[in-house]
């Protein structure tokens, strides 16, 4: 980790790495990149100079199939536009990830949907609940796997002070039960997020 | 994964591309289907009409008669030309007589009229021969002959002469009945012989004898010298076959005009089978264009739930295939409703040509036609399925 990188300076043309087991939060005012850096990580953008590698391997080498891999076990990611789909139950939008993974039983899955005060609404099309609730939902998704990083994009613009701190106590636990850490877009709120460096853009 | 895509298909421009397929399916299992019928309906009117044999001649033209132009036989060097061509089984020349023959044709009883006339004799090989060939020898001293004369000349007398003379018409039957006497002369010397018709053939538009009675009655009455070969024989694999017909015309012989008429019809049928095929084609890629761009519509309507699924870190194969699934199941019931219409058609088809043509043809469906059809199923399942794949793939590939 190379600290030069991580003043008060915008990070944009230097070198960092970020180590999965800590966390990291990306802070600055809006249309800076938060997201677009996030879409780099992920790998859905490649639109960038210079160099981005995972496990030591430059990102734009990897395959499609490896992509796959990569999202299925050891990034994922809270879009801030929260990509439900909106035509299938909550419950169908979580099991279509969980399906995918087997990381959680049905009834963990039940828990952190009775956590947020989700679960009478497990039925219901993704596309009825409002906003906050379904940024809660596609909270609970991106947990449903084993990850080393978790991106998450302003993943409280919308839900209250009681649910950040629901979320946050679901982030910190995920986080630790995989070893672990997180990368989080914030226009500058830190959430009282312990032992974080903070990058700015 | 499957309720997350599905929700965009459009049942209506599926239903329609669907619809074009059965279309074009049909109509091309129906033309394939005419191809392998209207080969067992030709091959069996060949046999019935004989045209596995031919009789080939040289053009007689006003300058033969005036004996100005080369003569009318055939030499042993063309004839072996002929043997060599590869849709010629066999070849036999036509032996003609060098003797002077005045025939006789009478009954006993005065019912029928006596009829006198210059005759000829020839002969062929025994396995040229189309009729029974029982008593079909002749020895030497034997005062009667057997004789084969030609189908026509009985219809001649049937239908023409006894019509005219008020004489009862004859059957096949009867006609042992009938008395030929033989007036053969030459060198010097005459002779009668008794003439007993055995058979009539459809085949051979000549007077038959047997060879052992030609051959001596060349030496005795004629010159062997004189012998020459205007008339071949020939058995052919296929009468019907157009390098035959052209081998024949480009050669200037003649053969009888009316067993070729079987090969320009069937050429004609043929062509507008061809036309057939060709509609049913372009029938067929249509819909498959159509599929392709129902794909094509599909992923890109399903866009957002595509990406989303990619995101969710699903395989780019694992969602083709979903989507693949559907458009398999919608081209098994293309396939299948083709098939049973299909069916229907040939069903019918089937009782009509037994009821106004009294053919009977019994196959269903042909091995061809069957391969031909799964043939065309797989193409519209890789056409779509290589641009689905192709699709799906490119939106798994990062932006850049």
């Amino acid at each position: 980790m190379k600290d030069e990188a991580f003043s008060n300076e915008s990070i944009w043309e230097k070198e960092c790495t970020l180590e999965s087991n800590h966390s990291y939060l990306i802070s600055s005012d809006s249309g800076k990149g938060k997201s677009t850096l996030l879409s780099y990580i992920y790998g859905l953008r490649a639109d960038y100079s210079g160099s981005i590698s995972i496990d030591e391997e430059n990102q734009k080498n990897i395959s499609i199939d490896s992509w796959s891999k990569l999202r299925t076990h050891k990034l994922s990611y809270l879009l801030q536009d929260l990509r439900l789909f909106n035509h299938l139950p909550v419950w169908d939008n979580l099991t279509l990830k969980n399906n995918l993974t087997n990381h959680k039983t049905a009834s963990q899955i039940e828990e952190m949907l009775e956590e947020f005060g989700l679960l009478s609404k497990k039925s219901q099309l993704a596309g009825k609940l409002s906003l906050g609730q379904q940024q809660r939902v596609a909270l609970i998704r991106c947990l449903l796997q084993p990850f080393k990083f978790l991106l998450l994009d302003e993943p409280f613009s919308n839900i209250d002070h009681t649910n950040i701190q629901i979320a946050k106590k679901l982030i910190n636990q995920e986080c630790k039960a995989n070893n672990a850490g997180f990368i989080l877009a914030t226009l500058g709120h830190d959430y009282e997020f312990k032992n974080t460096t903070t990058i700015f853009l | 994964m499957k309720k997350a895509i599905n929700k965009k298909q459009n049942i209506f421009t599926l239903a329609f591309s669907a619809l074009g397929a059965i279309l074009g399916f049909t109509l091309l299992l129906i033309t394939l289907q005419l191809f392998t019928d209207v080969d067992t309906i030709f091959n069996n009117e060949s046999d019935a009409i004989d045209s596995e044999y031919l009789v080939l001649k040289k053009h007689v033209s006003t300058l033969n008669t005036i004996g100005l132009s080369s003569n009318t036989a055939f030499d042993s060097e063309e004839i072996e030309e002929i043997k060599g061509q590869d849709f010629i089984k066999d070849i036999a020349p036509f032996k003609n007589a060098t003797f002077e023959v005045m025939a006789v044709l009478g009954m006993e009883g005065g019912k029928f009229p006596t009829m006198k006339s210059l005759a000829f004799f020839e002969t062929v090989p025994d396995q040229f021969i189309d009729v029974e060939t029982n008593n079909w020898m002749w020895e030497k001293g034997a005062m009667q002959v057997p004789i084969i004369l030609p189908n026509t000349y009985l219809d001649a007398y049937n239908f023409g002469i006894a019509q005219a003379a008020g004489t009862p018409q004859v059957s096949k039957g009867i006609i042992g009945a009938f008395s030929i006497k033989l007036e053969v002369s030459g060198n010097g010397k005459k002779t009668k012989y008794q003439g007993n018709v055995i058979n009539f053939s459809d085949r051979i538009n000549s007077i038959l004898v047997p060879k052992s009675f030609l051959d001596f009655a060349n030496l005795e009455y004629g010159s062997p010298s004189k012998q020459e070969i205007f008339r071949v024989i020939v058995e052919v694999t296929d009468a019907n076959d157009p390098s035959l017909k052209k081998y024949i015309e480009d050669n200037g012989y003649e053969t009888n005009s009316e067993q070729l008429r079987g090969g320009k019809v069937e050429q004609i049928l043929r062509g507008f089978l061809n036309f057939h095929v060709l509609i049913g084609i372009i029938i067929i890629l249509q819909s498959a264009f159509l599929f392709v761009l129902y794909s094509q519509i599909l992923i890109q309507k399903s866009k957002y739930e595509i990406q989303l699924l990619l995101i969710l870190g699903y395989k780019w194969k694992t969602i083709t295939n979903q989507i693949n699934k559907s458009f398999i199941l919608v081209f098994m019931l293309v396939g299948l409703v083709s098939f049973l219409c299909f069916g229907a058609v040939k069903l019918w088809f089937n009782a009509w040509l037994l009821e106004e043509v009294g053919m009977e043809v019994t196959s269903l469906v042909s091995l061809n036609t069957l391969l031909f059809g799964i043939g065309f199923l797989l193409l519209f399942l890789f056409l779509t399925g290589f641009n689905i794949s192709t699709k799906v793939k490119q939106l798994a590939k990062p932006n850049s």
